[in-house]
């Protein structure tokens, strides 16, 4: 059961979105952000829709993938667009009204394009541009390179790096030790699965423990041997892959920032419809 | 005989303790020189201090008393520079004993080439060195790999690729096979000797007599002392002094050492499986149970 989290959901790929350096994907993440948030009526979201799509086929990602990274966040969606839709007051006459609720068309609306549409588009744009078809490796690059110019007020950006280079590589192990644990707990007699929350809680305490005290292991073994390969800090370290912008890059770049005008530009010219 | 790579000139150690006062000494009085393109086993029980026998030639630790001298840099108790530590760091490459505690990275390559990184060279020349490692231990196939998919044995051959890729003169194997399975062990058997036959200079620290007896010299450690150094046939001479060591003597010699204490006349040292089976077929076709 634990073995199905699969983290960094990284799918390899030879897509263009796959070549584009990593920092053109951060940097464009936001700019797809902006552009997001800037989208104030119906139009403004069909062509972020739409881009968004032609951001999957280039990157080839299944609609199926994409669907996958927002079924966990049906119940926020849910909660959300009720929220959007009960607490919404239109100006026109409301559509339905009993005991103390009242929808207005507005709050339909909201709900559907505020929360849902917006929310949707957020996660499976950051999923594409990044988690999808970034390696984790990439990613800590991008961000270490991104960052650099905050060494100069001592900063300490590539011990961070390190760090996330780290954590990432030892959460697989760290899952895998986990199931052992609680299999050697559950050999013993140790229940994980029956009764409430605080008495599951509670049993996981055993598991947590060992697990705690062999992490601490691991950290002094990895010490050692990252010592032992000449590790001695950022100073004087080069890099194996040096990242470089290449055509790509000005295409991504070119697209996302134009994607963000013409929603300016929609939002202008097509008042029609607005939400906000 | 080749050039002296490390040389212990009457090394002792001893771990210090919470208060910081010395406990009994791990190390006593140990003197003694690994070539350049050696293979050496050291073998001793647990605790018998052939780890901290690993630590010291790599410099995780430093004598107490004593000289060490690595490719020419003479250590002692006195306080390194961080270059002198860098300088015998590259000269001499150390393979833990648990494969996932020694991989950094979370693509196999990336991992190779975290130590030419450290060593601040250009990004063409560890490409190099990343490729011409792989290939060494035979892990091309999987460069682009994560890591935690590989077998035990596949992540200890990344590992001695990372260190490979740091072009020691000398690999310190400690203990590395310990945690792996049969099929693990013999590949990163067959790649020590693969190394060795290149030119690396191997010390491979085990409690695996089977593994100890492929070198060409053992050193036997008891209780911090060193107490034997030859070749196999001369180490295992004595199956009785072996044990006292608590030691096992290898499977073939321990067989062939009854049988004769049977009185089967049976040749040679036999410390191999195969030696062991050719002998005694030998012996069988000699015609004494016919």
């Amino acid at each position: 059961m634990i073995s199905d989290i699969t983290l960094g959901q990284f799918f390899p790929g030879e897509s263009h979105l796959h070549k584009a350096d990593p920092r053109t994907k951060i940097v464009g993440s936001i700019v797809y952000m902006a552009a997001i948030f800037c989208a104030k009526n119906v139009f403004a979201y069909l062509f972020m829709i739409l881009f968004t799509a032609m951001l999957a086929m280039v990157g080839h990602i299944r609609i199926r993938l994409l669907w996958k990274s927002i079924k966990p966040l049906f119940f926020v969606l849910l909660i959300m667009s009720m929220i959007n839709l009960f607490a919404t007051k239109g100006t026109g006459e409301p559509l339905l009204s009993f005991w103390k609720i009242t929808i207005y068309e507005e709050g339909i609306w909201r709900a559907v394009l505020v929360s849902v549409v917006r929310v949707v588009l957020l996660v499976m744009g950051s999923s594409l541009l990044l988690t999808y078809t970034t390696s984790p490796i990439q990613l800590t690059d991008g961000i270490e390179t991104l960052l650099s110019p905050l060494k100069k007020i001592h900063v300490p950006v590539h011990e961070f790096a390190m760090m996330m280079t780290i954590a990432l590589r030892f959460i697989p192990t760290l899952i895998e030790e986990t199931d052992k644990i609680m299999k050697a707990q559950k050999a013993r007699g140790a229940d994980f699965s029956s009764g409430g929350l605080i008495k599951r809680a509670k049993a996981l305490l055993p598991v947590l423990i060992p697990l705690f005290v062999s992490s601490f292991q691991h950290a002094m073994d990895l010490a050692t041997a990252m010592e032992c390969r000449c590790y001695h800090g950022g100073e004087g370290r080069t890099k194996y892959r040096i990242l470089k912008f290449t055509g790509v890059d000005v295409w991504i770049g070119l697209a996302l920032l134009v994607a963000l005008a013409a929603v300016i530009v929609i939002n202008k010219f097509l008042p029609i419809g607005n939400v906000m | 005989m080749n050039k002296e790579l490390i040389t212990l000139r009457h090394v002792m150690f001893s771990y210090e303790n919470d208060e910081g006062a010395h406990t009994e000494a791990a190390l006593k009085d140990i003197s003694f020189s690994v070539h350049e393109g050696e293979y050496i086993a050291i073998i001793g029980h647990n605790g018998s201090g052939k780890s901290t026998l690993a630590k010291l030639m790599n410099l995780i630790l430093q004598p107490t008393e004593g000289e060490l001298v690595i490719d020419g840099i003479s250590i002692t108790n006195a306080p390194l520079s961080d270059d002198t530590i860098l300088q015998v760091r590259r000269k001499v490459g150390m393979v833990f004993q648990n494969p996932d505690n020694q991989l950094v990275a979370t693509i196999v390559e990336e991992d190779v080439a975290f130590g030419p990184e450290n060593l601040g060279l250009t990004s063409e020349e560890i490409a190099l060195r990343v490729k011409s490692s792989l290939e060494m231990v035979g892990m091309t196939d999987y460069a682009g790999h994560a890591p935690h998919k590989l077998s035990g044995g596949q992540k200890q051959r990344v590992a001695i690729a990372g260190v490979l890729a740091m072009r020691p003169a000398c690999i310190i194997f400690d203990e590395s096979t310990a945690m792996l399975d049969p099929q693990g062990r013999k590949d990163i058997l067959a790649t020590m000797k693969r190394l060795h036959q290149e030119g690396m200079a191997i010390v491979h620290i085990t409690h695996h007599m089977s593994e100890a007896i492929e070198a060409e010299r053992i050193l036997v450690v008891d209780d911090g002392v060193l107490v034997d150094d030859g070749t196999p046939e001369d180490v295992f001479r004595s199956p009785a002094r072996i044990c006292n060591f608590g030691l096992e003597v290898p499977q073939g010699a321990d067989l062939v050492a009854r049988l004769r204490q049977k009185g089967v006349k049976i040749e040679g040292d036999c410390l191999r499986a195969d030696d062991c089976v050719r002998e005694i077929l030998a012996f069988l076709k000699g015609g004494t149970f016919r």
